[in-house]
């Protein structure tokens, strides 16, 4: 099955970004394709680079990456929300004369069309809501 | 190929950037011609509330945004009738014509739906 997330809640803020990585994982080891994760309100704090996990907690910036990284995920922040919430890959930073990109990498700035694609290109849209 | 997604709206216009955010995206599925309707209960039908000014918080109006959503093809707008009787709230209060339904009628859109978010 083709399965595609929207995450809108900031890591740590509440337990929705932790549950749709959770979910992301064992959907995979179900021998689903995951089309895409789109980070939506909040929830495209998720891309901050900067960030550091405490030593007991769980580094969920980390899982997202390797999701992307290893397993080839497509991670999606919209951009409007991106922006706003001062998360900028090279593109933007340079765009808007920033000192830092802030997002990273793995993850791709998209706009909005790419939530609606996701919808409509997978089996499965499930919300994870802050 | 186009499919049914149902938007809830149940946040507050101005508590959090939630509302208008949503409503951006509810914008977007219009565009490329989705199938789309709007479901507004509890504290979301505040967003419909007619005499907003969303500049005296330095941000946009909500309610003027929700008013372009006929012009962006999204004319499906529903909203709780027990939550509106709680809220003391009906059409006269409302920017925007939309189509009361109690849980029942509610629970039957959901199912009728490819996609439910919020």
């Amino acid at each position: 099955m083709v399965i595609s997330i929207a995450v809108h809640g900031a890591p740590y803020a509440g337990a929705g970004s932790r549950t749709a990585l959770r979910f992301v994982e064992s959907a995979l080891r179900l021998g689903h394709r995951v089309h895409r994760v789109f980070f939506y309100h909040d929830g495209v704090l998720a891309a901050a680079e900067p960030g550091v996990a405490p030593q007991d907690e769980e580094d969920l910036h980390a899982g997202w990456v390797r999701l992307g990284e290893t397993h080839g995920v497509e991670l999606a922040v919209c951009i409007a929300n991106a922006l706003k919430r001062g998360m900028l890959d090279e593109t933007e930073r340079d765009r808007y004369e920033r000192k830092a990109a802030t997002a990273h990498p793995a993850f791709a700035i998209v706009g909005l069309g790419q939530l609606i694609e996701a919808m409509t290109a997978s089996d499965r849209f499930v919300t994870f809501a802050a | 190929m186009a499919k049914r997604i149902l938007f809830l709206l149940n946040r507050t216009p101005y508590g959090a950037s939630h509302a208008l955010e949503a409503i951006e995206a509810i914008l977007v599925a219009g565009v490329l011609d989705q199938k789309v309707s709007v479901l507004f209960t509890g504290a979301g039908l505040y967003q419909l509330l007619s005499d907003q000014d969303g500049g005296a918080l330095g941000g946009r109006t909500v309610g003027k945004m929700l008013g372009a959503l006929p012009e962006y093809g999204v004319t499906d707008l529903f909203a709780c009738r027990p939550s509106a009787e709680r809220l003391g709230l009906g059409d006269a209060n409302l920017c925007l014509p939309v189509a009361w339904l109690d849980h029942a009628e509610q629970r039957r859109l959901i199912n009728r739906q490819d996609i439910v978010t919020s």
